[in-house]
């Protein structure tokens, strides 16, 4: 007979035995395999939506607000020709429908030509559509129920050459209508996700042809966005070489930039941009050229006042080197007239007109009056003083229209009472003689002051230069650009976009870890069960050891035959467990779906599986089973043959265990309990509670050592009770517990598979987040505001002044005792909990510090300890420290957490409007707020980083409680064509406790099934005792036991392990958590886990209360006689 | 000699809280290859342990228990195996089968000790031999069936085949006949005397059974935890 075939003979022989084994190996590998092909299956779901997203596109020219020419586009793809090049213009939209019954908010509206479609998954050869129709993608047609041949309203983000935060810039025009017919809807996979912020919801998109929305918006032949793709794996490189080819391409067109010839000045060169101002790198790779060039800075001022004397509204042009040194002698023929001798000379020429209107003469102190932009968008009207150095005559230099800048509003009006700029002008205040002058002289500066005045006065983030003008002979600006101007720091550079949206496809959180971390105790009970099982069926079967020992079998060589036949079983139930894991994840796949969705947000995870992780399941269970039973097998093998041939159908004969031995091994339990206790308690200690994963890392090795520790306590106590008292049992519930200890490993294993049901119960209900309830109070998340809102395209107005108000219609009565912060938006990654993904560089908020530090709004989890940090009224003050480099930011604990996977003092990179790489360092953490998902900056950091990114997309809204629907109703109807959406803090705040309480919920399931694994060993293990011992419980009743005390006696028995596992669970579930908890808000719901306990507690009963009946069921002799 | 106990005490730890218990004190005794004895006695005398320290099962207290001249207490558990494997022969008083295996298949058992390492002549040669003493007990229709389709007498019967697969030199038996009726006890003392004489087997046994005790060569009682031969009987 060979080794195998006996393999099978008792394979066969004990089936019925084995069957429990291999149900708890294939409970063990369901769960293993459940967890981690969830874990697939969201990794290839993350990844899919990402490669779908993006299509072919693998790097792109990002340039925002700027726009460059389409025919930069066909430049680079004689260079990169195995690249498809596809230029988009992108803008901000709002949908709607039925008149704006149904809307959409943050659309992103496309204008894109065949090129683009070529980059789709599938490439279907897509055309734009034609004039009048666009295409929709699925997510906005399943919002607005939009079916081809239905209408539907865009409302598209009016771009403005210049930057809407300019004093200049109008502010009205913000937005156009555009009547459209759906001519299709847009699949995922024909680039309808279409997206490059990492994000799982795609976003609403709009597909227009290219020329159409060009026309529409007027930036005929330009465009914001160039996407281009290889099919290449080396996308980083692709980047590389677009950026190159880039730097030879670019003309100055694609940087807003132009060069003319300013009528009547001979052969001189003007360099000017289509965003007025000159952006600061422009003037700084001018600053350093050899070559003369005159700089100009022309504003337009409000007043020039002397004494009583004004002229209203009037150009003064600064002029002077842009590297502020003297000029060369000759090189500006005829400017010597307005520029100073000295370029800091802080003295101001007057036109002959104007100084004929003022009354002023040389000497004379004149006053300039002019609006800048305040902190808050408002216009703010300073002044200065300057003494009058000359008067010239309107002549020559002096008599050059060219000097003002195509300022919108006023560079194309025939008359003074047809300008409209962006500031506020009284029409009343110009004369007949200001009108004269304009028609005469159009916007001639009526003034002069030297650039260094003007910059200093004038110059903003936008740049301080109007103009640049180089004198025939010369070389031009222009030309001087070509060498000198990186590409980039006028935001025209390549990025790759597919490798850092794969990598933030890898999800946050690692759900196959998670399920593992959160099944581990249902794992660890399955396995315990196995081995629980298997052991009694070795423990019926040691008379069959003893015989093998007898015959001359080696203990290894048993051992040996023991473990293949385990072996089987395991694998047997390991492959079924495979299976059943397979339907187990289409389960939680499906609960993710439906009941748990708001764990993964909007996100459709799809069943997803690797043979490698079905075999690593498989072999991990098996292999997990093989070392519990091993252990489990010990105590028996060690046993002698006389020991092991006495024992019949599994009851022990005598065994002749030395005392001392018990004692030692009681010993041995109690300082495994002590150290195991001691290690958790220094892994809390020594563990920051916002250490991101480290935290949870802590929580599972500090509750793995608590329960360890439990447990070892618990086999001491067993230890002890097995010793006998002098005086005998003094009750029958004192016989109970003598009778518990009676099998020691047994009992054990029983404790250990409630405990672990009942520690995951627990923790679980500890961590769960309680409702909110303080909503209104400044420290709460909600930081006491009572909206929070986001508006599709930026407001430009300050919404607490009564102008801001009055730009949107908004009622005063209707606001009255509203307060609104505004916060200023930097698009980037979604960085809550609804973002499955890994966001490299989440979305960044610029806020004013001092106003949420004098609210006192939000309470802060942690705060860095920087030096100074202590002296500072408020951790917000932290965001305007000097960091010597990084900036510093303040997010919200959970999302730095657990989506960026940062702590204090750790930064993220980020690349900045001009392509220079910075920090964003990490200062503080807000304790669960509704601030989930972003970074929050000072706003001036954000300004200079970003200085394009104009006015405000976040409000925080303060509103008396009982008038808040009012309000809502009133800010929604005033802003809805800046696509305002306001959501109620406490529903904001709601909705991400939510996640956090799916996610517990779910855990909260794995628990339940933990615990009826628990109370399935109970179950057995009582079982197993009553029918082991029914002929014992009958000779009691026949030496006179009432049936009462009898049943009482087993009662007590089961009663003592039930209340072992629920200590051993639930205190080192208390002591991992409690810890941990202090970050975070709302009390721990004792309550809630006491009943839990409580219930258990009754389930573990009602077994053992069964087990009694069984065990004393049918007469005295009958149980004796078959004994 | 083949086997020996030299003055061999036989002591139990003490069990909750009593006093420790000598089962045997200075026992000695020789077995001569091919001898057969009957070791008789009150219950709880010892018989049982003696027979063990003999086994290698458990060792003595004091004094040493010697195969072949080696002290079994010196040697390691895997060389004790080895040792009832290939020169020892054990049948108890529960037949101890695996209820699993066949009759053949049980027999066939201690050749599982050996694993991967039996060479195919000596698989084949075993199982010749199983079925040959299968046969020789009359248990040749019955070689595939389990232990639960056979008698007492039958199973014991397998048992003792079982005992004598490798050929030891020493059969130990405790109380072969104990569970058995007198006609199955008689039939299974008569094959013990027949293979005792065939084999050329020496053989222990631990009896209650007079019938059996006399159809041995010796006969020794234990008593008061010492060995004394057997009065004769009248």
């Amino acid at each position: 007979m060979g080794t195998w075939l006996f393999v099978l003979r008792s394979l066969r022989h004990h089936a019925r035995n084995h069957l429990g084994v291999v149900l708890g190996a294939a409970v063990a590998a369901t769960v293993l395999v459940g967890a981690l092909l969830v874990g697939d299956s969201v990794r290839a779901s993350l990844r899919a939506q990402a490669l779908l997203r993006l299509g072919g596109v693998d790097a792109a020219l990002i340039a925002h607000d700027r726009f460059f020419t389409t025919a930069l586009g066909d430049a680079l793809a004689t260079d990169l020709p195995e690249a498809e090049i596809a230029p988009v213009l992108q803008l901000a939209g709002i949908a709607s429908v039925d008149g704006g019954a149904r809307r959409a908010n943050g659309v992103q509206v496309l204008g894109v030509d065949e090129r683009f479609f070529r980059l789709a998954p599938t490439p279907t050869g897509h055309t734009p559509p034609e004039r009048g129709e666009a295409l929709v993608n699925e997510r906005l047609a399943r919002q607005l129920d939009l079916v081809p041949g239905a209408d539907l309203l865009l409302r598209v983000e009016q771009p403005s050459a210049l930057p809407r935060d300019v004093v200049m810039a109008t502010t009205d025009d913000t937005s156009l209508g555009v009547r459209v017919k759906v001519a299709a809807v847009l699949s995922d996979e024909e680039l309808g996700s279409f997206g490059l912020r990492a994000a799982q919801i795609p976003p609403y998109s709009a597909f227009l042809s290219l020329d159409v929305l060009q026309r529409e918006v007027e930036l005929e032949g330009r465009a914001n966005l160039l996407l281009t793709g290889a099919g290449g794996e080396d996308t980083a490189a692709l980047a590389e070489r677009a950026d190159r080819a880039l730097g030879e391409r670019w003309t100055l067109a694609d940087a807003q930039l132009a060069e003319h010839t300013p009528e009547g000045r001979g052969e001189a060169r003007e360099l000017l941009s289509d965003r007025v101002f000159l952006d600061a790198p422009v003037d700084a790779a001018l600053a350093g050229a050899a070559e003369p060039l005159l700089g100009v800075l022309t504003y337009f001022v409000n007043a020039i006042e002397l004494g009583e004397r004004s002229t209203p509204y009037s150009m003064v042009a600064g002029v002077g080197t842009p590297g502020g040194g003297p000029p060369p002698a000759d090189a500006f023929a005829g400017w010597d007239a307005v520029l100073p001798a000295d370029p800091a000379a802080d003295g101001i020429l007057l036109n002959e007109w104007c100084a004929d209107d003022l009354a002023a003469s040389v000497g004379d102190r004149v006053t300039l009056h002019y609006f800048v932009v305040g902190p808050d968008q408002e216009m703010v009207e300073e002044s200065h003083e300057l003494t009058v150095r000359g008067i010239v005559p309107i002549a020559g230099v002096a008599d050059d229209p060219a000097l003002m800048p195509r300022f919108p509003g006023l560079a194309d009006a025939d008359h003074c009472r047809e300008w409209e700029p962006g500031v506020f002008v009284d029409l009343d205040r110009i004369r007949d003689k200001d009108e004269l002058y304009w028609d005469d002289h159009r916007g001639t500066p009526k003034a002069f002051v030297s650039l260094s005045t003007a910059r200093e006065l004038w110059s903003s983030r936008f740049g301080s230069l109007t103009a640049v003008r180089t004198e025939s002979g010369s070389t031009s600006a222009g030309a001087l650009l070509r060498g000198r101007l990186d590409p980039a720091s006028v935001g025209l550079f390549f990025q790759d976009v597919r490798g850092p949206a794969l990598a933030a496809s890898a999800p946050s959180v690692d759900f196959g870890s998670l399920f593992l971390g959160l099944s581990f105790f249902l794992i660890a009970a399955a396995v315990l069960l196995t081995a629980l099982l298997f052991a009694f069926g070795v423990e019926q079967r040691a008379a069959e050891i003893g015989t093998l020992y007898a015959v001359g079998l080696a203990p290894t060589r048993v051992r040996g035959l023991f473990l293949r036949e385990a072996a089987v079983l395991a694998l047997v139930g390991a492959g079924a467990g495979a299976l059943l894991g397979t339907l187990y994840t289409r389960a939680v796949l499906r609960g993710l779906g439906g009941l748990w969705s708001g764990a993964v947000g909007s996100a459709e995870i799809a069943y997803h599986a690797r043979p490698a992780t079905l075999a690593v399941g498989v072999a991990a269970t098996v292999a997990t089973a093989l070392l519990a039973i091993v252990w489990t097998l010990r105590g028996t093998l060690r046993r002698t043959t006389p020991e092991l041939l006495a024992t019949s159908g599994g009851v022990q004969g005598p065994q002749r265990t030395a005392e001392a031995g018990r004692a030692a091994r009681g010993l041995r339990a109690a300082i495994i309990a002590l150290a195991a206790a001691a290690g958790g308690a220094l892994l809390l200690l020594t563990t920051d509670p916002s250490g991101g994963p480290a935290a949870a890392g802590s929580f599972f090795g500090a509750g793995a050592l608590f329960l360890i520790g439990a447990l070892a306590a618990t086999r001491a106590l067993l230890a002890r009770l097995a010793r006998p008292a002098a005086e005998g049992s003094r009750s029958v519930a004192g016989l109970g517990a003598r009778n518990a200890v009676r099998r020691p490993g047994r009992s054990l294993a029983t404790v250990a598979l409630l405990a672990a049901g009942v520690f995951l119960v627990v923790a679980v209900q500890a961590n769960r987040l309680t409702p909110v309830r303080d909503a209104a109070e400044r420290g709460a998340g909600t930081g006491g505001f009572r909206f929070f809102g986001s508006s599709t395209l930026a407001v430009l107005h300050d919404l607490n002044t009564p102008d801001g108000r009055d730009a949107f219609a908004l009622d005063d009565e209707d606001l009255e005792g509203v307060s609104i912060v505004g916060l200023r938006v930097r698009d980037g990654d979604d960085a809550s909990c609804l973002n499955l993904g890994s966001p490299a560089r989440p979305r960044l908020v610029g806020v004013a510090p001092a106003k949420l530090a004098e609210r006192g709004a939000f309470s802060f989890a942690r705060v860095d300890e920087l030096p100074g940090a202590d002296e500072l009224a408020s951790p917000w003050s932290l965001l305007d420290a000097d960091l010597g480099g990084p900036i510093p930011a303040i997010g919200d604990q959970a999302s730095v957490q657990w989506t960026m996977k940062k702590g204090l003092g750790e930064t993220l990179d980020y690349v900045d409007e001009r392509g220079a790489r910075f920090e964003v360092q990490i200062v503080a953490t807000l304790a669960d707020s509704i601030l989930q998902g972003d970074l929050l900056v000072a706003e001036d950091a954000l300004k200079r980083r970003f200085p394009s990114e104009s006015g405000q997309r976040l409000f925080l809204v303060d509103a008396p409680a009982e008038r808040a629907d009012d309000v809502a109703q009133a800010l929604g109807r005033g802003l809805r064509d800046v696509g305002l959406e306001l959501t109620p803090t406490a529903e904001r705040l709601e909705a991400f406790h939510a996640v956090q309480n799916t996610y517990l919920a779910i855990f909260q399931v794995l628990g339940g099934l933990g615990l009826l694994l628990g109370s399935a060993g109970l179950a057995v293990v009582v079982l197993r005792n009553a029918l082991e011992r029914r002929a014992e419980l009958a000779a009691l009743r026949a030496l006179g036991f009432a049936p009462r005390a009898v049943r009482w006696l087993v009662l007590s028995e089961h009663g003592l392990l039930l209340a072992l596992g629920l200590v051993c669970g639930t205190l080192p579930a208390l002591a991992a958590v409690l810890p941990l908890r202090g970050t975070q808000q709302g009390g721990t719901p004792l309550a809630t886990i006491l009943a839990f306990v409580g219930a258990i507690a009754a389930v573990g009963l009602l077994w053992a209360w069964l087990a009694t009946l069984l065990a004393t069921r049918g007469g005295v002799t009958a149980a004796l006689r078959n004994d | 000699m083949l086997a020996s106990l030299e003055s061999v005490v036989r002591r139990y730890p003490r069990v909750e809280g009593g006093e420790e218990h000598t089962v045997l004190d200075g026992v000695d005794l020789a077995v001569e290859a091919g001898e057969s004895i009957a070791i008789v006695g009150p219950s709880g005398s010892g018989k049982t342990t003696l027979l063990h320290l003999l086994g290698g099962l458990e060792h003595p207290t004091a004094g040493r228990a010697l195969f072949e001249g080696e002290d079994l207490a010196a040697k390691d558990a895997r060389a004790l195996a080895a040792l009832r494997n290939e020169k020892l022969g054990l049948v108890f008083q529960a037949h101890h089968l695996l209820p699993q295996c066949s009759a053949l298949e049980n027999v066939l058992v201690p050749t599982l000790a050996r694993g991967r390492r039996r060479a195919a002549a000596e698989r084949d040669a075993a199982l010749k031999r199983a079925r040959t003493l299968l046969e020789r007990v009359g248990l040749g229709p019955r070689l595939a069936h389990r232990p639960g389709q056979l008698s007492g007498g039958e199973c014991q019967r397998v048992a003792v085949v079982r005992a004598l697969i490798h050929r030891p030199r020493l059969v130990l038996a405790d109380e072969p006949t104990g569970s058995l009726d007198g006609r199955a006890a008689e039939a299974l003392a008569d094959l013990f005397c027949e293979l005792n004489n065939e084999e050329g087997t020496a053989l222990v046994t631990v009896t209650h059974s007079p019938d059996l005790a006399a159809r041995m060569g010796r006969v020794l009682r234990l008593r008061d935890g010492r060995l004394a031969p057997e009065a004769a009987r009248a």
